[in-house]
């Protein structure tokens, strides 16, 4: 995480770490069993990166020659 | 895994510690490895926060128009947020005399001060030669009551000056820094060294002292002026003023606002955690689903996989009865 610190680092990469958070949170208060609670961690963040990728691909081609 | 399955009941002191600290309530019920889990992920949230937003994101205000609504979410977090509620009250008695927001520095000190110095000093020596440099030393200083009946200060300097061990007495006219200050300008006014106008900082007090003679008349023969150290709870999640905040704005930029938002998802996961510590998971031990996904192993097509994923997660509010109906054994309450 703390790579992120240095200057320079775009804003954007500090997402990252927090998916990654929410995603094991979320699905431990779903879970007991820690294999499950990671594997659906896993997915869920694959989802979460998918979904802000998805969104930030349509506000790159919107602001497209702006 | 190696923790033997419990009964879930709903355990309010385990939830009481999950509040102060995030995991406590699940180490107390030795759930080990979701205590550990939540322990790192939300504090480390709340303290990578803290970080991005140099330690001053997390503070409490309730003045208008200065509400720091945030902090609601912040202070879920438990103890790590606490001390805000503390420090403002603290802020506002050691701070009550002036406004709010007044960044002025002091004229006077109300108890008496010893102190590592770092600055600079211009001194008038006694062959007429001023000697203008940085200097460091122990300074101390004590309130004394001047001829007109107000507050004044005396004290001494002892460092190395112009590669000479000296000590000097000093005098008012004394500027300081608030006792109590979360980011406080400590560029120098007079004696400038790097042209700087502003220079901001938790953990250092800015003093300015006059240098004088000794005697019953004592004279002015120069200037000190410098930080001196502020101790770590008289700035720790201390209410940040405006000054200070503008400061943070200008030079952070989205990373601030990156910093607290990082701080509210903290607050917000822990009540995920405090909930999961009372009562539970939301669906079970999740056992129950490997033994579906074991007749299917791509749970992503088929009847079983979406059977699945309305028990496990895509629809909530239908999620406590598909479990009830498939694993009753795993319901909060119920032995395994």
């Amino acid at each position: 995480m703390w790579p992120l610190l240095a200057a320079g680092t775009n804003i954007t990469w500090h997402l990252v770490p927090l998916a990654i958070v929410i995603s094991l949170v979320y699905n431990a208060s779903r879970y007991e069993l820690p294999e499950r609670i990671v594997r659906r961690a896993a997915r869920l963040f694959i989802l979460i990166m998918l979904g802000m990728g998805a969104v930030f691909s349509v506000l790159m081609v919107l602001s497209f020659a702006l | 895994m190696s923790e033997p399955k419990r009964k879930f009941q709903p355990d309010p002191l385990a939830a009481v510690l999950g509040f102060l600290l995030p995991g406590a309530g699940h180490l107390y019920q030795r759930r080990y490895f979701k205590g550990v889990l939540y322990l790192v992920c939300i504090l480390g949230t709340f303290l990578y926060g803290m970080r991005l937003g140099e330690w001053k994101v997390v503070y409490f205000r309730w003045d208008q128009p200065h509400r720091t609504y945030g902090y609601l979410l912040q202070s879920l977090v438990g103890l790590p947020a606490l001390p805000a509620y503390f420090q403002s009250k603290r802020y506002e008695f050691v701070n009550h005399q002036r406004p709010v927001d007044d960044a002025e520095k002091w004229h006077e000190i109300s108890e008496p001060l010893s102190a590592p110095f770092t600055g600079r000093i211009r001194l008038q020596r006694e062959n007429g030669n001023e000697f203008l440099g940085a200097v460091s030393g122990q300074l101390t200083l004590q309130p004394v009551a001047g001829d007109l009946g107000q507050q004044a200060a005396r004290g001494s300097f002892t460092g190395t000056i112009d590669g000479k061990q000296q000590e000097l007495k000093l005098a008012d006219p004394l500027l300081i820094g608030p006792e109590r200050f979360a980011s406080e300008d400590v560029a120098p006014r007079e004696l400038l060294d790097n042209g700087r106008r502003h220079e901001f900082s938790n953990d250092r007090r800015y003093l300015k002292c006059h240098i004088v003679t000794g005697g019953d008349q004592p004279q002015s023969i120069g200037v000190l002026e410098g930080t001196i150290p502020r101790k770590f709870f008289d700035w720790f999640q201390v209410p940040v003023e405006a000054e200070g905040l503008q400061d943070l704005h200008s030079r952070l930029g989205k990373q601030f606002e990156v910093a607290l938002v990082y701080t509210w998802i903290a607050g917000l996961l822990n009540i995920l955690a405090m909930w999961d510590a009372y009562e539970g998971p939301a669906y079970g031990y999740g056992d129950e689903e490997q033994d579906d996904e074991d007749e299917s192993p791509d749970d992503s097509a088929g009847e079983t996989a979406a059977a699945n994923e309305t028990a496990s997660g895509t629809n909530e509010s239908s999620a406590p009865t598909a479990q009830a109906a498939t694993s009753p054994s795993s319901s909060p309450g119920l032995e395994t």
